[in-house]
């Protein structure tokens, strides 16, 4: 197998966020999904992540969590990282829209393929359009919906959910209409 | 009211670079200096965004090393330029500090 500094990064990260207590854990967490690839480099995020994994031990040695140590304004910290990062890599973000492609051709054409025995788009060429519509909206989605919103507390959290649930209604809508 | 994190936001780059100026030093070890120097409300939710600043304009740099007590830390230690951005900082508080303690008592 392959491996780069980035995976290593990530194994090595996996590996260290596993010993965290779980709200360590899951602020971590929270705080790598704000670090979209639209906003921060990959490579950049991992950096961050094992700092934080690191600051995460040092608070847990000294009977501390890493919530006290960032604080409430989770969202204000993450931010201030961004802004002073590198910032996003245009070429890992048109990837992961291939790789994301790529996922949702096997999602719509595979069994599309299977009922009508032919290349879906011929028989209904609307589908292409459906097919790009939904990955792309996924896609936006997951880059951009989900950091706003995944380190807000209460109600906020679950706009996410609402927007991308009224996003797919209205693509449903539109393929029933045509 | 006074907004202490607002007045403390500019001097607290120029004082973080003055303690990894006196050694090699790590997050939480920064946090606890910066506390006992009177900046009572530092966290590490604090200085780590402008650890990263200061690193991504080249004044510091890091290596992670064995601790003896668990985890590998980040040890951030001073560069070149650095250096430089501290001596200016030190000339600029100074000018500064000067000029605010002239009309603080109104000379």
């Amino acid at each position: 197998m392959f491996e780069n500094e980035l995976t290593l990064l990530e194994t090595e990260n996996y590996k260290q966020i596993k010993e965290l207590s779980k709200e360590d854990e899951k602020l971590i967490n929270n705080i790598m999904k704000r670090m979209s690839i639209f906003k921060i480099n990959s490579y950049d995020a991992q950096v961050v992540k094992r700092d934080l994994i690191g600051m995460a031990q040092e608070q847990k040695l000294n009977g501390s969590s890493l919530k006290d140590a960032i604080g409430d304004d989770v969202s204000g910290f993450t931010d201030e990282i961004i802004k002073n990062s590198e910032g996003p890599c245009i070429k890992e973000i048109i990837l992961n829209y291939m790789s994301s492609l790529s996922g949702y051709f096997f999602i719509w054409f595979i069994p599309a393929f299977l009922v009508y025995g032919n290349s879906p788009y011929r028989i209904h060429p609307v589908l292409l359009l459906f097919y790009f519509g939904s990955a792309t909206t996924a896609f936006i989605a997951e880059g951009l919906l989900s950091p706003i919103f995944c380190t807000e507390k209460g109600n906020k959290k679950y706009l996410e959910t609402i927007i991308f649930i009224l996003i797919a209604s209205v693509w449903g809508i539109l393929y029933l209409l045509t | 009211m006074v907004d202490r994190s607002q007045l403390m936001r500019g001097t607290l780059e120029g004082c973080i670079v003055k303690i990894i100026s006196q050694e090699e030093t790590y997050g939480y070890e920064i946090v606890s200096r910066l506390q006992q120097y009177g900046f009572d409300d530092v966290k590490e939710g604090t200085t780590y965004p402008i650890l990263v600043r200061l690193e991504r304009k080249k004044l510091i740099s890091s290596v992670y090393k064995e601790s003896p007590l668990g985890p590998k830390r980040k040890y951030y230690f001073l560069t070149k330029s650095g250096k430089d951005f501290l001596r200016e900082f030190e000339l600029v508080w100074n000018d500064v500090k000067q000029s605010v303690d002239r009309i603080i008592r109104g000379a």
